[in-house]
């Protein structure tokens, strides 16, 4: 990197740290940190809703994954975006009008104030540390890119400019610079592809070469062989995004700072659209590290930094510099945006419910500007320690946490929507045993994560069961089938809240059903507000029928057409982006013409 | 040495880019005006659980 490049990057920096104070302005009461006083219109909420979903982790370890598996690992984002559209039109209408803040918040409507409490403790923790594993990523791409190796120096600096941005502007700050961020991220990508792709000989050559040296797989949307990103990984894919879409807190908190249901789904589906393009601008220059650097790596997280540190200083000087700021500001976007939500989540779903009085708008914003340090602190806590134990020790919490999300997801969306018997006795049950079941069998199977943990019994056990498991993975195989070891654990905790729920409801006495109108009150549109809201959750327009039906209707010819492309289908792979486009175009319709 | 996939997916990107310098910075304009100059619009109310 050269003087230039540390200019821009250092100005930018101060530009973030700094932008909390120009929008406290704004800040009058905690509901303008929570959710932006619920004024946002629908672009600038997809602005923030892509800037919050596109993480550093995008660039260098989705463009890693392509360098090393293909391309078809897009289909996180693409099911990400279908998700996206769905969760806009049949879920967020629902949650928006009833003026939650958080998840946790509709628990208490739904169930009860205590799985509110256990639920907003628990999500504080799981996204602290998830905070500290993308301050993490982040902190060893920076000390790659830039050769300045300090570690806890890059810690130090995206920490403090994090948390002072969203401290001080709370949502508004996040909304805005969110916005910013986006055009920054933007403009690296535009840099960098047509560089990467140039270098490497332009894409037909790229497609040339891998189909030519034995990486045709490379070039697969969907493979029908069994590989860690065939077909079985779409449906996987498309399973996490459901959930990530319709519960994840930092994504859902910003639409629910729309100003009204309809604006939601429109930010929401027009963030899907936005994002889908947007995937190209890391899948192809992995494609392209993958000609340039054939076999470099064993570590595919370093080719992109690799890539970007031979190959722009080439064209330039200064345009490492910006394409590190995008990369930056991919990081603080989710940061901060994960910063605010956990801020939301202790304040609202713990702090204010442990008191026994109300406390004041003043006291309020006290406390959450109290949280966001803590947040920051905490996330730093977990970065460094994680500084030590390396990457082995990221994929053990991103499984975790990905395992404890699914039940959460089983009782708020699945039985608190769809079902009107589950009480609060089932869905804390379902929650706390479907978590304990997933972690007990990650643990079960990967004998490492319990190894330094537990008593040497729970360990000796732990490996004769993953022995076992592997046996019997193995057997199954020879005869054609397939079983991920790794996912068994997600499939366990998702299977087991599903069924313990309704049991455990079933069991124990209905909640009155006055306690859980304000929820089936909520398809409809709201009228005593003083709010424009129009939107119907079940449209009674024939146009938005017709949407509907482009919507469900796509969605059900993309999951048959990734079953076709399983076994070579020719046209598989055309059906599955025409589909993902009739639903995209089904969410416009549905949104901008009923 | 541009090749359409790559023309495509930037003309996209830049298409996105111009549109975004645009229209959320008019947005925010107009709510920087508002809540500045008039009181926001009165706060919804929360949706309690009924006893």
């Amino acid at each position: 990197m050269t003087h230039v490049d540390y200019f821009i990057v250092a100005a930018f920096l101060i530009t973030l740290a700094t932008a909390g104070i120009a929008v406290a302005k704004l800040i009058h009461e905690a509901d303008d940190i929570f959710v932006a006083g619920r004024e946002l219109t629908p672009f600038i909420l997809c602005a923030t809703i892509t800037a919050t979903n596109i993480s550093i982790y995008h660039f260098v370890g989705f463009g890693g994954v392509a360098y090393a598996h293909g391309v078809s690992i897009i289909w996180l984002n693409w099911t990400g975006s279908m998700a996206l559209v769905l969760s806009g039109l049949f879920v967020l209408p629902v949650l928006r009008r009833l003026r939650i803040r958080s998840i946790p918040e509709m628990l208490e409507i739904r169930y009860s104030l205590a799985l509110r409490v256990l639920v907003g403790l628990f999500w504080s923790i799981r996204l602290g540390v998830y905070l500290g594993i993308i301050l993490y990523v982040g902190a060893t791409a920076a000390v790659g890119i830039t050769h300045w190796d300090n570690y806890n120096g890059w810690l130090l600096i995206f920490s403090f400019v994090a948390v002072m941005y969203s401290s001080i502007g709370g949502a508004w700050a996040v909304a805005i610079m969110d916005s910013v961020q986006f055009l920054v991220m933007l403009l690296g990508a535009l840099i960098t592809l047509p560089i990467a792709v140039h270098f490497a000989g332009g894409m037909p050559a790229i497609i040339h070469w891998l189909r030519t040296h034995n990486q045709a797989t490379h070039t697969q949307f969907i493979i029908p062989s069994f590989e860690q990103y065939d077909w079985l990984f779409v449906y996987s894919a498309m399973l996490l995004s459901i959930k990530w879409g319709t519960i994840d807190q930092s994504i859902l908190q910003r639409a629910f700072g729309s100003r009204d249901p309809r604006s939601g789904a429109k930010g929401m589906v027009l963030a899907a659209i936005i994002t889908a393009p947007f995937a190209f601008f890391w899948i192809l220059p992995g494609l392209a590290a993958s000609k340039l650097y054939p076999g470099q790596f064993s570590n595919p997280d370093n080719a992109i930094p690799f890539l970007l540190t031979n190959v722009l200083p080439h064209v330039a000087r200064g345009l490492l510099g910006i394409v590190l700021c995008g990369l930056v500001a991919a990081q603080i976007s989710v940061i901060t945006a994960d910063i605010n939500s956990v801020a939301t989540l202790l304040t609202s779903d713990v702090y204010r419910k442990l008191r026994r009085t109300e406390p004041d708008q003043q006291e309020l914003l006290r406390a959450v500007r109290i949280a966001s340090v803590i947040c920051g602190v905490f996330m730093l806590a977990v970065a460094v320690l994680l500084g030590h134990t390396g990457s082995g020790a990221v994929k053990a919490n991103l499984t975790v946490v990905s395992i404890l999300d699914l039940p959460l997801f089983v009782v708020t969306i699945i039985y608190g929507i769809f079902w009107k018997r589950t009480n609060w006795q089932g869905a804390t049950a379902g929650f706390v045993v479907g978590a304990l079941v997933g972690v007990f069998t990650y643990g079960f199977i990967s004998p490492d994560f319990f190894g330094q943990h537990f008593a040497p019994c729970v360990v000796h056990f732990s490996r004769g069961l993953a022995r076992q498991m592997t046996h019997w993975h193995d057997v199954l195989m020879a005869h054609g089938f397939q079983v991920r070891l790794q996912s068994s654990a997600t499939v366990a905790s998702f299977l087991t809240a599903l069924i313990v729920t309704p049991i455990a409801s079933l069991l124990t006495r209905p909640t009155p059903p006055e306690r859980t109108r304000a929820i089936w009150e909520s398809f409809k549109p709201d009228v005593g507000q003083g709010v424009h809201d129009s939107f119907r959750v079940f449209p009674e327009t024939a146009v938005g029928r017709f949407a509907v039906s482009l919507v469900l209707g796509g969605f059900v010819c993309f999951l048959g057409s990734v079953a076709w492309g399983a076994r070579s289908g020719m046209y598989a792979t055309t059906i599955a982006i025409v589909s993902m486009l009739v639903v995209f175009a089904g969410g416009m319709i549905r949104v901008y013409v009923d | 040495m541009f090749d359409w996939m790559t023309l495509c997916v930037e003309i996209a990107g830049i298409i996105i880019f111009c549109f975004w310098v645009y229209v959320p910075i008019q947005e925010f304009r107009d709510i920087y005006k508002r809540m500045t100059k008039h009181p926001a619009h009165p706060p919804e109310q929360d949706k309690q659980p009924k006893p």
